[in-house]
């Protein structure tokens, strides 16, 4: 394999990852940033505010899902990529979603949705999530009446 | 050397560890609401668009779809999010949550329902087919109630079985007959454009008015007038329907015409759900929403419909329709509804089916409908022909 341009990235802790160049650009913001400065060795001062956990997922995100050319092996390695609990989830959804990588968002929109559709109903989905339920109470009765309708 | 980026500022940027206890910040990058501390409860809406949009697009038959109501009851943003993405049954060809029974049907296709008739309780239930097979499961839609009365006969309609009065919140209206069974009046529970408050910002995506109408009086509105008589033949021969849809114009069924669409289920005609105001011009809802209640005394006045007249088949000796499978035993409760041309000449717009209902089994019923009428108006039709005893052997 030929040697690629690496780039470095400084995370939030100040931690530097050290990260092929062909995959440091599938974040957007990343290839945005590298086209204005053109350098090779950079610190990214937005990238400061990625905490250092996040930066490694990416990296080893798009190492591995570039190795992986068959498609079950692809699949399979998402799948186990994607058994986080749902604090994790939730950072990788930030990150994705500020670093701009298209492929992994997309992995985890997917994944979460599939957390949704695994609950039986609203109330577990707000267990799931810890969301509260913050409608008023005339709301939520009227709520509750409807959707019973929707489990007959 | 300083390097000065230019970062772009995009709504999606939310990093959710600068944000951590500062409400400000989060009010402007999140959805509002939600409530608690908890990370999921503040996502970001496009990204919570994304994953529900997802959801939507996967879930398109019951029960799976039971996954796309559920979320619109987890929180406000959720349910604000779900309203946006959700279209009526007259585009999507869905029935999602309960107010799709009161949404006109789809305009390209016949949606495919059942009914089931129980003679030991007098009632009958709706369901909607999951598949092409004439017996399914089905998801169930509406319920009603036969209810006799010295002078007339009442079919109380309900969103649940065993809730079937007119006092409950799940009331949807109801079917009543007159004396000799010959014309029946439908009764809506809500005003056509009940629910469908609108409100006027339409800057802010966050906007959530909790604005309610004042309280009225509970009242049944006419919706439609079902008449059956004699044909020539007297009773040797089919019987004619016609239905004078109140609600619903007769401009409707034209190019670029609109129906009636109640956007919510009020609760003793109080809008709980403010509705949500459409962002995205071309939204049919929101087209629907604007015509408003349609004065059904200009242009045409109201939609007639007509049931389409049976041949007589020589060799069957028997009257025939042509029913596309869809009805498989031969009885007089069956029939085709066309638009009647009452102001006219006829045209493409008066050969289309709008509803369909017919006998395939003991205690068995199809029931197709399609734009402009709702499944609840299908459902309160195909029970006067139930009741009627015009051309009965």
């Amino acid at each position: 394999m030929l040697l690629s341009k690496n780039s470095a990235l400084e995370s939030k802790d100040n931690e530097i990852f050290e990260v092929e160049e062909s995959i440091a650009i599938q974040s957007e913001l990343i290839k945005t940033m590298t086209t204005m400065v053109n350098s090779k060795a950079y610190v990214n001062e937005r990238n400061q505010m990625v905490p250092e956990a996040r930066c490694r997922k990416q990296a080893n995100y798009h190492v591995e899902q570039n190795n992986k050319i068959v498609d079950e092996e692809l699949s399979d390695w998402e799948s186990k990529f994607f058994e986080v609990d749902m604090d994790d989830l939730h950072e990788l959804f930030m990150a994705a979603n500020y670093l701009e990588i298209e492929s992994l968002l997309n992995g985890v929109t997917k994944r979460v949705g599939d957390f949704i559709k695994a609950c039986k109903n609203v109330e577990v989905i707000r267990q799931t999530f810890g969301i509260n339920n913050d409608f008023a109470a005339q709301q939520e009765e009227e709520i509750r009446k409807l959707n019973s309708w929707n489990h007959i | 050397m300083t390097i000065q980026c230019i970062a772009r500022l995009r709504s999606r940027r939310v990093v959710q560890d600068q944000l951590e206890g500062s409400d400000t910040a989060a009010a402007a990058a999140a959805v509002a609401g939600g409530g608690g501390d908890c990370c999921w409860a503040n996502l970001p809406h496009e990204l919570l668009r994304d994953v529900l949009l997802r959801i939507e697009e996967s879930e398109t038959r019951w029960p799976q779809r039971r996954n796309v109501v559920a979320c619109a009851g987890v929180c406000r943003s959720w349910r604000f999010v779900i309203k946006e993405i959700v279209q009526v049954p007259e585009i999507s060809g869905k029935l999602t949550f309960p107010i799709s029974v009161k949404q006109p049907g789809p305009k390209e296709c016949l949606l495919q329902c059942f009914i089931k008739r129980n003679r030991s309780t007098q009632t009958y239930h709706l369901y909607l087919s999951l598949t092409n097979a004439l017996t399914d499961d089905g998801k169930f839609l509406l319920a009603a109630c036969k209810c006799r009365r010295p002078t007339c006969t009442d079919y109380i309609i309900s969103l649940r079985a065993e809730e079937i009065s007119k006092g409950s919140s799940t009331y949807v209206g109801k079917l009543r007959s007159n004396f000799l069974g010959t014309k029946f009046s439908v009764f809506d529970g809500q005003s056509s454009n009940a629910g469908a408050k609108m409100t006027k910002s339409r800057s802010s995506r966050l906007a959530y008015s909790k604005q309610v109408t004042p309280r009225v009086p509970f009242r049944n509105y006419p919706t439609a007038h079902i008449s059956y008589e004699l044909n020539m033949l007297g009773s040797r021969g089919p019987r004619r329907m016609q239905c004078i849809m109140d609600s619903i114009p007769a401009t409707s069924i034209r190019p670029g015409g609109v129906a009636p669409t109640p956007a919510e289920f009020s609760v003793n005609n109080v809008n709980v759900f403010p509705s949500i105001p459409s962002f995205h011009s071309k939204s049919a809802s929101m087209k629907n929403f604007l015509s408003g209640p349609l004065p059904h005394q200009k242009d045409g006045g109201a939609l007639v419909l007509r049931n389409k007249s049976p041949r007589w088949h020589e060799q069957l000796q028997c009257w025939c329709l042509n029913f596309h499978g869809r009805v498989t035993v031969a009885s007089v409760k069956n029939f085709q509804l066309v638009v009647s041309p009452e102001n006219g000449p006829a045209g493409p717009e008066h050969e289309k089916i709008i509803l369909q209902f017919g006998k395939v089994g003991k205690d068995l019923f199809t029931m197709d409908y399609r734009y402009p009428i709702s499944a609840f108006q299908a459902f309160a039709i195909c029970l006067s022909s139930f009741d009627t005893k015009i051309a009965c052997e």
